[in-house]
């Protein structure tokens, strides 16, 4: 592959696909300075091994493969480090949540879910993948996979239900 | 109505709304229990997309688009790529100029620290799982790499954490209320000079001097949190 083709492929896919990237890297590290990493580190691996992506159309599942392993990698030792900060700068971090009772109770009841359960209802509401892409992502036949949403989707139910 | 058709709609539906098929779809039309089984799956999606949405940076792409130039300069000695506190500024840019998810607090210039603390709360809801807890032990080595030590037993402590609480560090702890689980924010570099409370959805808190630090407590409504303030006092002091 020529480097102007390489780089144009490279544009493309992160154009297309960052934003997801993103979304499902802050559910992974809950903070996003380090999701922010985290999607770096992901689309750099993706452009030192774009020349041997060999099904263009799966880009998006390897993407999330990267991803996954990267996190794996690297975030389960973090270990921040105190800097002192005056308070008026403390307030401006920590707005982009969504406060209402629905969103908390929801945003609870998935981050109480089983890994099992909770990651292919991530990769579905904020990937936009299919039964089958998950399947592929997590290793699940499409029947166990859509098995799996409908019950986390009816837990969830139930405990929102259950708050009203 | 078709039970079987029915059992088999309400699978697929409930699971993943793309891949209900024309037929179905079809029988849908012509069945109100998968119809209005239909109508609730889309709503609760909606609010299921809504709830954990996450704003992206505005200058993500961007960044990410240079990388291979970065990249290649790495072998001649540069910076590998956006160093972190470019980062952190992005973050710190994004959060306080793009209006993100409507909500209270995204609606007000001067959030307070309590305001701070319940988003911090609120973003970290698997805190608050109580499934088990930590030995004395643990939690003793565990507050030590935080920088503060444990001179009483403290019991019920499910979680302990360093975190990231607004744009400075803090311990988060979880331990077990009397009406369910309460949270510590134990804030080092804060310097509070007095006392506030705050209540927000099930949530109510306070945030007091603690040390030359500050310490925030938040439970469920009706928690006395008074008590668990002052086994609290006792039990942590700042290295």
């Amino acid at each position: 592959m020529t480097d102007t083709k390489k780089r144009a492929e490279y544009r493309q896919l992160v154009e297309s696909y960052t934003e997801d990237l993103y979304r499902y890297a802050v559910w992974l590290c809950k903070d996003p300075v380090n999701a922010d990493d985290l999607v770096q580190e992901t689309c750099l691996r993706a452009w030192k091994s774009l020349d041997k992506l060999k099904d263009k159309a799966a880009v998006k599942g390897w993407l999330i493969r990267i991803l996954r392993n990267e996190y794996a990698r690297q975030f389960s030792r973090y270990r921040p480090v105190f800097v002192e900060k005056e308070l008026d700068d403390v307030a401006k971090k920590d707005l982009g949540n969504d406060t209402s009772n629905e969103a908390f109770f929801l945003r609870r009841a998935i981050a109480e879910l089983a890994e099992e359960y909770r990651e292919p209802l991530l990769l579905q509401v904020l990937g936009g993948f299919s039964c089958e892409e998950i399947g592929e992502i997590c290793g699940l036949t499409k029947g166990a996979t859509m098995t799996r949403l409908f019950r986390a989707k009816q837990k969830l139910r139930e405990q929102l239900e259950a708050e009203d | 109505m078709n039970s079987l058709d029915c059992k088999r709609f309400q699978k697929i539906a409930g699971a993943d709304l793309s891949a209900l098929d024309e037929p179905l779809l079809v029988h849908a039309e012509s069945c109100d229990d998968c119809a209005g089984f239909l109508t609730s799956a889309r709503t609760f999606d909606a609010l299921l997309g809504k709830a954990i949405n996450v704003e992206v940076p505005v200058d993500l792409i961007s960044k990410i688009e240079s990388q291979p130039d970065e990249s290649s300069s790495v072998r001649s000695g540069s910076a590998k790529r956006t160093p972190r506190y470019m980062a952190i500024a992005a973050s710190l840019l994004l959060i306080v100029g793009v209006s993100i998810i409507s909500n209270n607090l995204s609606q007000s210039d001067n959030p307070t620290l309590g305001q701070v603390v319940l988003s911090h709360i609120n973003a970290e809801p698997e805190m608050l799982s109580l499934a088990s807890y930590i030995p004395e032990d643990d939690l003793k080595k565990s507050l030590l790499n935080f920088g503060a030590k444990l001179q009483q037993p403290m019991a019920n402590v499910s979680h302990v954490e360093l975190c990231d609480i607004g744009d400075t560090k803090g311990i988060h702890v979880v331990m077990k209320g009397e009406k369910g689980p309460v949270t510590l924010l134990l804030l080092p570099t804060i310097k509070s000079k007095s006392s506030s409370s705050f209540a927000e959805g099930p949530w109510v808190g306070y945030t007091e001097p603690l040390g030359q630090g500050t310490i925030a407590i938040v439970g469920e409504i009706g928690e006395p949190l008074d008590k668990i303030d002052a086994s609290v006092r006792d039990a942590i002091s700042w290295i």
